[in-house]
């Protein structure tokens, strides 16, 4: 099982203070990054090189609270199985959302619906933080389950606006 | 009276034995560089006229192969034996091809050959300032190169004998000049405008570590594209003249390159044996490229989106490459990123600074680090066309991703699976990289199987896909053959046609040289001949002028042997009549002292 944690050589928790994951990284990287492996034999440098992905794979999944949030639960949850479920009500907000986001034709539409949204999130990630720290694991599921839908909606949201923007200056 | 092999001034540096210097390329789409790295800092090379750029044009005639500007010139009697602006096919396929094709004479040749031409010659650059082999290179590629590129790049550098240490993206290697030149930190944007293709590239610097944040461009846009409108608007009466002559091309350029100092040109063009009068204000040729630009600065928005930054977080916006001279290119950047450009720099030979740079660091050990990642997304082809993403854009490599698959038939052997570059949800709107045909799964009932395939892209940003039964214990390797690209055996022979041809350019060379010498001690005789034939015995002075007539007898002549042997004669002959001159010269010194 991989652990971007363990790989990184920190310990794992939730909350990550930025410059220390980035000083994790760049400690880690520049010890086994290609280039620094140029003097050794084709075998080690072929495992060096998967190394280096694995690396970089843990500080892409690090950086990103929420893949870090589902990171940490898989962790957690030793089921091979284990799947984020979203329950009906999350669903309904969604949904809601989404119907607002598809009727919202000029970008100072969406604006408020990505403010509020943003701020969801924001709140969100402030209660994921005390929750993982409690290590209540069935709360830590919902909660993820949430961010996951409403940074799904974040992201369609600002393409929408991007994709405007990006007309009116034609 | 040798050949001066060196710039005035520079002369190679004797180093330690068995060490050899590794040289650092820009192997551009209209001109390429080489540089090294020497006495603590990187300096670009230049030709014997002092000359950077090399031209990146290749001339097959049927008996030698000319480059740069050589093979400028005699295209312009044989233009259709001329190959520039090649690095846009590299990779490429064409129909019933793996690879691209030139057509010149009865022979053809891939844009990988005549890459590896412009390779050979900048080596051999190299190797005539370093007075040693050159057998180690870092070559810079478009950051916007797919996997199929890049490796027809590494095939060119082997077919022109280097070993590449690594294909350093152009944006990275201009941002590791400019930063370490310059001591710079915090985020900066490349942004570079070739020949031929555009990149931007955010990277955050700090100290020896050069992370790449986020990356964008068109490896179908430059200064090329610029060149071909400005010719078609010359042109526009004469339509029929078009098509794709790259000498009325080369003039366009140079115009386009007047445009950027003056408000307006007129003169004549010359298109295939027509000359055309023609007038064109900088304005016009404005209002031609403006929506080119503006391509760019779309590019530019995506990558800074990618990058999840604001505009002010960028402390400098660095220009690469001959089309950011141009001043409406300057302006526009200077728009979008709300900031002026740094041009404290020269867009030419950034790259090739960087490179050799890296070269440096990875010959010699360093603690610096070059964090890239990859441009495109890469993706599987699953059902119904859609496209599964398995390496996203702007992931740093190199980076890995495995995925397990099965049979659907008893004792199925193969499998098929269709590698895509690019960011869409379909196959067909996304670039097909690769069919890998999977071969030799053992025999088992459908279902059973269980193939773990590996996806790896590489610090390069080469793909390499490996796979594996998993259920058997015995972790077979399955087979994996990419379907596009330059097979083993096409690139080995290639690479031993290569060997009798370099022998045919390097006579060519010496000839060459063998005949400026003769030249210039025919000139020295004749002028000696005119202002101190007194000095000769009347038998010494027809010995003389048999000799040098000898000599001019040949100086056409295709034996190199002939014009050495006679030039060496006439020195011989002449030798003790330059004494008598150096003592009467002297002699006249020392009278003028006395007077």
């Amino acid at each position: 099982m991989f652990n971007a944690y363990e790989t990184l050589g920190i310990k794992p928790a939730f909350d990550l203070v930025l410059p220390d994951l980035e000083k994790a990284y760049i400690r880690c990287i520049g010890q086994i990054h290609p280039d620094q492996q140029r003097h050794l034999p084709e075998e080690q440098r072929k495992k060096s090189l998967e190394e280096a992905a694995r690396v970089n794979e843990a500080y892409r999944i690090l950086k990103d609270p929420l893949l870090r949030a589902q990171h940490l639960l898989g962790l957690h949850d030793s089921s091979p199985s284990f799947e984020i479920s979203a329950s009906s009500e999350i669903l309904r907000e969604s949904m809601t959302l989404r119907e607002s986001l598809e009727e919202a034709e000029a970008s100072e539409a969406i604006e408020p619906l990505l403010r509020e949204t943003r701020q969801k999130v924001d709140v969100l990630l402030d209660e994921l933080q005390s929750t993982f720290k409690v290590g209540d694991t069935l709360k830590n599921h919902t909660l993820v389950a949430r961010l996951t839908y409403l940074k799904k909606f974040v992201q369609e949201a600002q393409e929408k606006l991007w994709s405007l923007e990006d007309g009116d200056e034609r | 009276m040798l050949l001066q092999l060196v710039e005035p001034g520079q002369t190679p540096l004797p180093h330690e034995k068995g060490k050899t210097t590794a040289i650092g390329i820009d192997l551009g789409t209209t001109h390429s560089l080489v540089a090294v790295f020497q006495q603590s800092s990187p300096k670009v090379l230049r030709d014997e006229k002092g000359v950077s750029l090399l031209p990146s044009t290749v001339f097959y005639d049927r008996e030698k192969t000319l480059v740069g500007k050589m093979a400028q010139e005699e295209g312009a009697q044989q233009p259709e034996r001329m190959i520039s602006s090649f690095k846009r096919f590299m990779g490429k396929s064409e129909q019933g091809r793996k690879t691209h094709h030139f057509n010149v004479g009865d022979r053809h040749v891939t844009p990988v050959e005549t890459s590896a031409e412009i390779l050979r010659s900048l080596k051999m650059r190299a190797e005539k300032y370093l007075g040693d082999n050159v057998t180690q290179a870092v070559i810079t590629v478009p950051a916007y190169f797919d996997d199929a590129a890049r490796t027809a790049t590494r095939d060119a550098a082997r077919l022109a004998g280097l070993e590449v240490l690594r294909l350093v993206n152009e944006p990275t290697a201009a941002a590791l000049a400019y930063g370490l030149e310059h001591g710079v930190q915090g985020i900066y944007a490349i942004y570079d405008l070739g020949g031929g293709t555009f990149d931007l590239s955010l990277l955050n610097l700090e100290g020896e570590v050069f992370k790449v944040l986020s990356t964008g461009g068109d490896t179908q846009l430059g200064g090329d594209d610029m060149d071909r409108l400005l010719l078609t608007t010359l042109l526009s009466s004469q339509t029929e003249l078009l098509a794709e002559d790259s000498l009325a091309l080369i003039q366009a350029r140079r115009i386009k390159e007047y445009l950027t100092d003056h408000e307006n040109w007129s003169g004549s063009i010359q298109v295939k044996n027509n000359l055309l009068e023609g007038h064109i204000t900088r304005l016009d040729f404005e209002l031609l490229i403006s929506p080119l630009i503006d391509k760019t600065l779309k590019i530019c928005r995506q990558v800074v989106r990618d990058a999840q930054i604001s505009l002010d977080q960028i402390k400098g916006v660095v220009l690469v490459g001959g089309a950011t001279r141009i001043p409406l290119v300057r302006q526009k950047v200077e728009r979008f990123f709300e900031q002026v450009p740094l041009t404290n720099i020269n867009p030419d030979e950034v790259v090739a600074l960087g490179a050799a740079l890296q070269a440096e660091a990875l010959t010699e050990g360093s603690q610096r680090l070059l964090l890239d990642v990859a441009p495109l997304s890469l993706g599987l082809e699953t059902y119904g066309g859609v496209v599964e993403k398995i390496i996203l854009r702007n992931s740093p490599i190199p980076a890995s991703h495995w995925q397990d698959f099965t049979t659907f038939q008893d004792n199925q052997t193969g499998m098929s699976l269709h590698i895509v570059q690019g960011e869409r949800e379909l196959v067909q709107d996304c670039r097909s990289l690769a069919h890998f045909e999977l071969q030799g799964i053992p025999l088992m009932k459908a279902g059973m199987a269980r193939i773990r395939v590996t996806f790896t892209i590489d610090a390069d940003g080469i793909l390499t896909v490996s796979a594996r039964e998993q259920t058997t214990g015995i972790h077979q390797y399955i087979d994996v053959k990419p379907s596009y690209g330059l097979t083993e055996e096409d690139l080995l022979r290639m690479i031993e046609e290569s060997h009798s041809h370099a022998r045919s350019d390097m006579d060519e060379r010496l000839l060459r040289e063998a005949r400026v010498e003769a030249e210039r001690l025919l000139h020295a005789v004749k002028e000696a001949l005119k202002n101190d034939s007194d000095l000769l015995e009347e038998s010494e002075k027809i010995e003389v002028k048999q000799e040098a007539e000898a000599l001019i007898s040949v100086l056409n002549s295709v034996k190199r042997d002939d014009i050495e042997r006679k030039t060496e004669r006439l020195r011989q002959v002449t030798n003790s009549w330059a004494e008598r001159r150096m003592n009467q010269a002297m002699r006249k010194a020392l009278k003028g002292k006395k007077l």
